[in-house]
């Protein structure tokens, strides 16, 4: 009896200890250059800026992953996103403000894009800063992982002498 | 006795299967997740910003917008660049160079941009991060059209495109903060230096202590913590308290400084540039 009670709590932690350990383990690595490459070259005539490549863990529920853009008076700026490392759409959605701010207003959200599009592309009008939102939606697995690819262009001007 | 034990057992298998279940929920659990959230959109998890970082060559072409003229006293001297020993010394004079050059070639300073290239690139192979330059093909490139400063501008879109891919294939990605830092400061000294009576200069360094809040949180992720960076994350959180404290926005929302906090400010971005260029 006190073998089989002492198996039960030992097979017990291992179950505990495996799952935790799973979890942890989720989070993607995101090292594609295609995909980077690829939303580089839709940034068309704007020069690259920056880059943020995010892992994106499909968790029990949906979650939101935010990332705030510094943009300056007057520059105009194209925004590109890559989404060919998803296992399954997550949502884009661009605000004026932070999701810990009260009245915020949407001005882009690829809710009405096909599906099957990857490449995303968006320029505001004013130039400020900007809260890019991800979306993601539930895991159907147990083990559900990806990467979403932003890249900020700008258009390059300056002062010929 | 064996009745607490018993317990005790019961009590640790139990627990851990909650355990277990929480952390890797079996599908039925998920579903039934799936529909509260689904019914409650207030329930939607949010997770801690990441802030991208400007690009430096964008901060030097809207300087230069602003009337900044060329002042070849200004820049870090690229001779210095052997006396830097410390990693992160390194680091920041790469962002610091990689501004001066960008301020070089905006000015078309063409000399001076190839000798701050030269400073980056042994900035570069000194930190490991030779994979940047290759074979030599970006520095030939860029003397080879140092005349059309379009071209070169392109090429040096590409350094940067080279660098912060290099960072996230070697999950370094955190370290693109503290180049990054080395670069804002300089082109903020570059800014503070050329502001005498120009107020579009002035407006734009304003507009760049936007950025300082992100970048401090940037920094504190570092990993591998120097006294340096230390050092500069305090000293930046100094500098954002002052302008937080004392900054007004006018009606679109845009930052203001009495002539007096101006100078104050200019004099703290002075110090902590002296600190990061100093040997």
């Amino acid at each position: 009896m006190k073998k089989a009670l002492q198996f039960i709590a030992v097979l017990a932690l291992f179950t505990a200890i495996t799952a935790a350990g799973e979890r942890s383990s989720s989070t993607a690595t995101c090292v594609n250059k295609d995909a980077k490459l690829k939303a580089i070259d839709s940034l068309k005539t704007f020069f690259y800026a920056s880059s943020k490549i995010t892992s994106i863990d499909y968790t029990y529920r949906t979650s939101v992953k935010e990332v705030e853009v510094p943009l300056f008076k007057g520059e105009k700026y194209r925004m590109v996103f890559n989404r060919q490392d998803l296992p399954k759409n997550v949502e884009v959605e661009i605000y004026d403000k932070s999701w810990k701010e009260n009245g915020r207003t949407l001005l882009y959200s690829s809710k009405d894009q096909d599906p099957s599009t990857t490449i995303l592309s968006f320029e505001p009008k004013r130039a400020k800063n900007l809260f890019i939102n991800y979306k993601v939606p539930p895991a159907e697995g147990s083990k559900e992982t990806g990467c979403i690819v932003f890249v900020l262009g700008y258009q390059l001007t300056f002062i010929k002498n | 006795m064996k009745t607490n034990k018993l317990i005790i057992v019961a009590s640790i298998f139990s627990t851990s299967l909650i355990f277990a279940c929480a952390e890797a929920p079996k599908k039925e659990v998920e579903e039934e997740a799936i529909e509260v959230i689904e019914a409650d959109e207030e329930t939607v998890e949010e997770e801690t910003a990441e802030l991208m970082l400007p690009s430096p060559i964008q901060i030097a072409a809207m300087f230069n917008r602003s009337g900044l003229s060329y002042n070849a006293e200004l820049p870090n001297s690229p001779e210095f660049v052997s006396n830097y020993n410390t990693k992160s010394k390194k680091y920041l004079n790469f962002g610091v160079y990689s501004a001066d050059m960008a301020y070089a070639v905006l000015n078309e300073k063409q000399q001076a941009a190839i000798d701050y290239l030269a400073a980056i690139k042994t900035l570069s192979d000194e930190t490991g991060m030779e994979a940047i330059f290759g074979s030599g093909d970006l520095i030939n490139r860029f003397e080879k059209n140092i005349g059309t400063r379009d071209s070169v501008l392109r090429i040096l879109t590409e350094i940067k495109i080279k660098t912060d891919s290099y960072l996230q294939e070697n999950k370094e990605q955190s370290k693109s903060a503290v180049f990054f830092a080395g670069a804002w400061i300089e082109g903020m000294y570059l800014g503070i230096k050329s502001i005498d009576g120009n107020d579009m200069v002035k407006d734009r360094v304003l507009e760049q202590m936007n950025v300082v809040p992100g970048l401090i949180q940037a920094l504190n992720t570092q990993s591998d913590e120097s006294k340096e960076i230390a050092a500069l994350t305090t000293n930046l959180e100094e500098l954002n308290h002052f302008f937080t404290s004392n900054s007004t926005e006018d009606e679109d929302g845009y930052a203001m400084l009495s002539e007096e906090n101006m100078t104050t400010l200019s004099s703290k971005i002075n110090e902590i540039r002296t600190m990061i260029v100093s040997l």
